[in-house]
């Protein structure tokens, strides 16, 4: 009877630890072994995987054919949402994405009228909410991506992290996209739009030397908290990057290098800086004239070299700022060149530049272009 | 020479550090280089001149008023509930002032006025249900009921917080909220520190001229009562003065963490237990550690950083020092 009450419960924590382990399925390593029996001896058959990416993870991830349903997840889903649409593959196959805001859905509802249909995911969507849209591969931008990767490989599902960060991250998630939706064709055609851009650029500045190139404060502005403040990026970002591309020497550096995100500066140390140019990120709710006009009427920022020459700025923007990991940042990187140096960079025509990329990237109309889109760019705000 | 001499002559020395750190504060920034101004500098540089007048003051005297603010709620707080280990998130006071704050940013369109003014309702009606709570609850004497209300009442607010934080935008409201949370002065000006005169000087007043009551209110109902003294309605007063001058540090900084835990801590032991001289070397010494502790955050690195996270920082190690020196003993 003693016996039997200390073996209970240790057949008990016996059965619980072996039903817990995870049962190797077909579906968690699509390119693994198939096992036939035949008669006593087992055989094995070998399929390699038909597509093979190392995501922006490092993360090497095979899937065993092109996926037909798409859903993405993540912080800003609208980064890899936008990159996605440029390919006509994956606006067909997007089946679900994460709704956080409304973000996403103010421009891809004008170039897709059934991207309200795509079923919404809340904020933070578990692996279950995720499997119940039966995807067959998962996209996601993000800090817990990695967990989620883990959590959807249980149930057999692919995932594939995007950075999208700088450009020569956007230049590889661009080209797996291509290679995942079996495209490559047009990941070529994206990758060359971006990359002739870029190589213009820097073309025309290989001859400008360091001392030259002006001094730029890239700051965004934003009523945190119902007070204004104005924030640097990190270095590694994407605004720091296309300030450095465009020619310009960012002066925040030594403050972007402490953060991996936006840090507050005061107006000291706005004035110690001291740039040659001014450039605001206005948050897309707020009057960027409106902002400006703060700034320049304010008797300390008259002050500022920047201001007294005139060379404060807003940054661009149309639907979405033009600063951010968002595919648009060629657009702003082109405009900063422009600005920047504008002497060098005098025969850019920015409304030709603006129609070339939704033209040429979303297979928009002119109709679309002028009615919905060009009255909202809000450009060269001074 | 009788003992008192001696801690109420610390006292002045406490208040010349003040004036002293005051003065140094007002020297001390980003420009026209990092960490000193140059005296030269107010001379010929127009711009140096203005940015002292117009950022640099209205700062310092936010930081040394918010510090009195805090520091003599706390010594309130630890008195009045006879806990040492008391400050002004006790009541919810904090908590509901950051469920105030995250409530303007996320639904209220994010105004100053909004957040400001949310955060400060949001404070006293903290109070107010931990008082209210606390007055239903048929378990030990008041000051447990009350202890027990605003233990309820805070996890509330923020379980609340929490919920907003999940459903706001992670790319617009969420870093607001976050960096709300953190603390900070960085946006401070002369109207801001003249908004919050009404409330906060004449809640400072109230509990400078009760302080020597607090040693009887600290007191047993019974006692403090056979003493001449009406605790309800004494200690309601001072809470009271106490809360709403937090609510107004509270919506123009954010919630800036253990000030109102350890000064009152360090107070005692530098004057002793005795409120007469706590109370009024509690609100020096809070000053000091605040303006400090924000001299630091816009001097020492290019940005800035939030205020909560030094006085937390520094606040945790002094607690730390005053723990393994000796116990924390004779708080009142």
């Amino acid at each position: 009877m003693r016996g039997a009450r200390i073996l209970s419960p240790l057949i008990v924590c016996v059965a619980v630890v072996l039903g817990s382990l995870p049962a190797r399925t077909n579906a968690q390593t699509p390119g693994s072994a198939l096992r036939a029996d035949r008669g006593d001896k087992r055989v094995s058959v070998r399929t390699e995987p038909a597509i093979e990416v190392i995501d922006a993870a490092g993360r090497t991830v095979r899937l065993a054919k092109t996926p037909e349903r798409i859903v993405v997840i993540g912080k800003g889903p609208h980064f890899i949402l936008h990159l996605l649409y440029m390919f006509p593959e994956g606006r067909r196959r997007l089946v679900g994405t994460e709704r956080r805001g409304k973000t996403a859905s103010e421009f891809l509802d004008l170039i897709d009228l059934d991207f309200k249909k795509k079923a919404p995911l809340g904020v933070a969507p578990g692996p279950e909410a995720i499997a119940a849209l039966h995807p067959d591969l998962v996209l996601g931008k993000g800090s817990s991506s990695e967990r989620m990767s883990e959590a959807l490989a249980g149930l057999g599902i692919p995932f594939v992290y995007l950075s999208l960060e700088t450009p020569e991250e956007f230049f590889r998630d661009a080209s797996n996209l291509g290679l995942i939706l079996g495209n490559e064709t047009r990941a070529a055609e994206i990758l060359a739009f971006y990359r002739s851009r870029v190589g213009r650029l820097r073309s025309a500045l290989s001859g400008i030397a360091a001392e030259r190139k002006p001094h730029i404060l890239l700051a965004m502005a934003t009523d945190r908290g119902g007070k204004v403040s104005l924030q640097v990026p990190a270095a590694s970002w994407m605004q720091t990057i296309q300030v450095r591309t465009a020619g310009g020497v960012p002066v925040w550096l030594d403050a972007g290098e402490k953060t991996a995100g936006w840090m507050i500066v005061n107006l000291e140390q706005i004035a110690r800086w001291d740039a040659d140019k001014v450039f605001i990120v206005v948050w897309h709710s707020n009057d960027p004239q409106k902002m400006l006009d703060g700034f320049k009427s304010d008797p300390q920022w008259k002050r500022l070299k920047a201001v007294r020459n005139g060379q404060l700025y807003a940054f661009p923007s149309d639907i979405f700022g033009w600063d951010s990991p968002d595919p648009r940042w060629i657009l702003g990187l082109t405009w900063l060149a422009a600005h920047i140096h504008p002497d060098v960079f005098k025969g850019i025509d920015m409304s030709a530049e603006i129609r070339a990329f939704y033209t040429r990237l979303y297979s928009l109309d002119k109709t679309t272009i002028d009615g919905l889109l060009l009255p909202r760019i809000r450009v060269d705000v001074r | 020479m009788s003992e008192r001499n001696p801690r109420s002559r610390r006292l002045w020395w406490l208040l010349g550090a003040v004036l002293l750190c005051l003065a140094g504060s007002v020297l001390l920034g980003r420009y026209p280089g990092p960490f000193l101004t140059p005296l030269s500098a107010l001379r010929d540089d127009r711009l140096a001149l203005d940015l002292i007048l117009n950022l640099r003051l209205p700062r310092i005297a936010a930081a040394f008023l918010f510090g009195m603010v805090l520091s003599a709620s706390g010594a309130v707080f630890q008195m009045i509930f006879r806990n040492p280990l008391v400050d002004s998130g006790f009541l919810g006071v904090s908590q509901g002032a950051a469920f105030g704050a995250s409530l303007a940013i996320v639904f209220g369109g994010g105004a100053a006025w909004a957040v400001q003014g949310s955060a400060a309702g949001f404070a006293v009606l903290g109070l107010a249900a931990s008082y209210t709570l606390a007055r239903r609850i048929r378990l030990g004497d008041w000051v447990l009921r009350l202890v027990l209300a605003g233990i309820a009442v805070s996890a509330l607010f923020s379980s609340a917080t929490g919920a907003i934080k999940y459903v706001a935008d992670p790319n617009r409201h969420l870093p607001d909220i976050t960096f709300w949370m953190l603390g900070g002065l960085w946006g401070i000006t002369w109207k801001d520190v003249v908004q919050v005169l009404p409330v906060i000087v004449p809640c400072l007043v109230i509990i400078y001229g009760l302080r020597w009551r607090l040693n009887i209110l600290s007191l047993r109902d019974e006692t403090a009562f056979s003493l001449g003294v009406a605790p309800g309605r004494e200690r309601l007063i001072l809470l009271i003065a106490a809360v709403a001058s937090t609510a107004a540090a509270v919506s123009k900084a954010g919630q800036v963490a253990w000030v109102g835990l350890i000064v009152p801590h360090i107070a005692r032991r530098i004057v002793g237990s005795d409120a007469q001289r706590a109370l009024p070397a509690s609100m020096l010494i809070g000053s000091v550690f605040v303006l400090l502790c924000d001299d630091l955050a816009r001097t020492a690195l290019s940005g800035e950083i939030p205020l909560g996270i030094l006085t937390s920082f520094f606040g945790t190690i002094l607690f730390l020092v005053l723990l393994l020196k000796r116990k924390l003993g004779s708080w009142r």
